[in-house]
């Protein structure tokens, strides 16, 4: 069975180029069009990894670690950042938030897939 | 809205309409830089402008004490002889109304460009995302008809060119082994045929002289019966066994006939199976000589094909590895869209804050109750300014992938 991913960004192209590569290697893919989208669907559905942007309306990508974070299912799912942020400090805040790694957009997109097959095959 | 303005002190007055329009200018250059993208560029116009802003209210400032006296009264106070009917104060208005076209239309701008942006990179994502389908799904078909094991699920027996040309050559040759065998009995016959005919002559020789025995045996016999017709009486029954010899001589001789007979049609048929033989033999070692030449000939082009095949399939893979890795490349530089959409927000937002300043201005020259005061907005733009420098959601200055750090 394929794992699931769930995709959150405000922007429609992005999601659509993460879901182009991760289906490409077999992946099932949830989008989500911001972080108060992505913190529905991942309470709904289940969802093997979550890859959000930071600068998003309603909620941001750094609150919505901390509220996955806060769910007894998404405990110890790998949440990876993937954004245009790419300040020490940001990453900083965002592994203090529980984020499992950080992605600086531009994403090449073999990079993504070597990061998320090391995280959950 | 905006309020009248009434007539400051004359040369005041003129020096603060010559920093205005001095501020109308750069603000064109910063709205001009901007629509060509040149943000960064445009940045120390947004500051030169602040700059202007701030000294033009020093000037008015310092040009007297009137605000609270009067002088510069309120768009309540104007009456007939208020700035707005001056030539200054109609062209200050006519500045302002350029400038607020400017932001406006710059603003309008840049969320089309976003959204042309948007679409057009949808469009491509969507073309490449389709190109690399396409270009698997070709490679997929090419190993399905090349290889044995192209879909991967149990057709590890299908006939791939490698074991057809195997089977042909094997075939081939265990066709050629057996004609050639065949050809060596036939050989084999042809002497042992040879034999068997001398074998038959020697036989037809020793029937001649079975022949011969039975002639003189009659011979015999007829003397014999002869001697015992003369000896009359006493020869009677020497004449009875003379007439048996003569006799078993004719039954003899029959026999011998009839032997011989048989073994000339043995003869007949040996020689038609010699002759068969012979021409049988001869002509499989012509066709196998023949089909075994072709049968090289053929598996060297079908391995020459194979080889061709095989180069073409690796040059497919590499060309289909090369398609993979162009889209990726693809999907990489299409993210501009999102960055390009951040930086159109900030280069907004810093217009914005232009309009800001000149509604300031504004309220400053008419002398607004409650406004903040220029010196603050100018401070307060400034700060904001920093804050988007310090914290720019969009610093990449190249499309290249960027860094990947797992906690």
């Amino acid at each position: 069975m394929a794992k699931t991913i769930l995709a959150v960004d405000d922007s429609a192209s992005i999601r659509q180029m993460v879901a182009f590569t991760l289906k490409s290697a077999g992946y099932d893919v949830v989008e989500a069009v911001d972080g108060q989208d992505g913190l529905d669907k991942a309470k709904a559905k289940t969802v093997n990894l979550v890859l959000t942007d930071q600068n998003m309306p309603r909620i941001d990508g750094l609150s919505l670690v901390k509220q996955l974070r806060a769910l007894p299912q998404h405990k110890s799912t790998p949440i990876l950042m993937l954004t245009t942020e790419s300040t020490d400090q940001m990453k900083a805040q965002g592994k203090a938030a529980g984020a499992t790694g950080w992605l600086v957009k531009p994403f090449d997109p073999a990079k993504l897939l070597e990061v998320v097959k090391k995280l959950i095959g | 809205m905006h309020p009248s303005l009434v007539a400051p002190r004359p040369l005041s007055g003129y020096l603060t309409a010559s920093l205005g329009l001095a501020a109308t200018a750069c603000l064109v250059q910063v709205v001009w830089l901007t629509s060509l993208d040149l943000y960064w560029q445009a940045l120390p116009g947004v500051f030169v402008l602040c700059a202007l802003t701030a000294a033009a209210f020093l000037l008015r400032s310092s040009a007297g004490d009137s605000t609270a006296t009067g002088a510069y009264a309120s768009p309540q106070d104007d009456g007939s002889g208020g700035l707005s009917a001056t030539p200054l104060g109609q062209s200050l208005a006519l500045h302002r109304d350029a400038i607020t076209h400017g932001v406006q239309s710059v603003g309008s701008d840049i969320g089309r460009t976003s959204d042309l942006l948007q679409q057009a990179v949808a469009n491509l994502t969507e073309s490449f995302s389709r190109m690399h389908e396409l270009s698997r799904e070709q490679q997929q078909i090419t190993l399905a008809v090349t290889s044995a094991d192209g879909d991967g699920v149990g057709r590890a027996e299908r006939i791939t060119f490698d074991r057809f040309v195997q089977h042909s050559a094997f075939a081939m040759q265990t066709l050629l082994d057996t004609i050639l065998k065949n050809s060596q009995i036939g050989m084999t016959l042809v002497g042992q045929m040879e034999t068997v005919d001398t074998q038959i002559k020697s036989a037809l020789s020793i029937l001649a002289e079975v022949e011969g025995i039975s002639k003189q045996t009659n011979l015999l016999a007829l003397n014999a019966a002869i001697e015992a017709a003369r000896a009359g009486e006493a020869g009677r029954g020497f004449a009875v066994v003379a007439d048996e010899v003569r006799k078993l001589s004719g039954r003899t001789h029959h026999f011998s006939e009839q032997i011989r007979q048989e073994i000339g049609l043995v003869c007949g048929s040996l020689a038609e199976a010699e002759k068969a033989i012979h021409s049988m033999a001869s002509q499989d070692m012509t066709f196998a000589l023949r089909a075994k030449q072709e049968s090289e000939e053929m598996t060297a082009e079908v391995a020459q094909i194979n080889a061709e095949l095989a180069r073409a399939m690796e040059r497919s893979s590499v060309l289909t590895r090369g398609m993979e890795e162009r889209v990726n490349e693809a999907v990489t530089a299409l993210q501009f869209q999102d960055i390009t959409t951040q930086l159109l927000a900030n280069c907004r937002g810093r217009v914005e804050m232009v309009e800001q300043l000149l509604e300031a201005i504004e309220s400053e020259f008419a002398g607004t109750p409650g406004r903040a005061p220029v010196q603050d907005v100018v401070a307060d733009l400034v700060a904001r300014t920093s804050a988007l420098e310090a914290r720019n959601p969009a610093a990449q200055k190249r499309m290249a992938g960027g860094d990947v750090d797992l906690f």
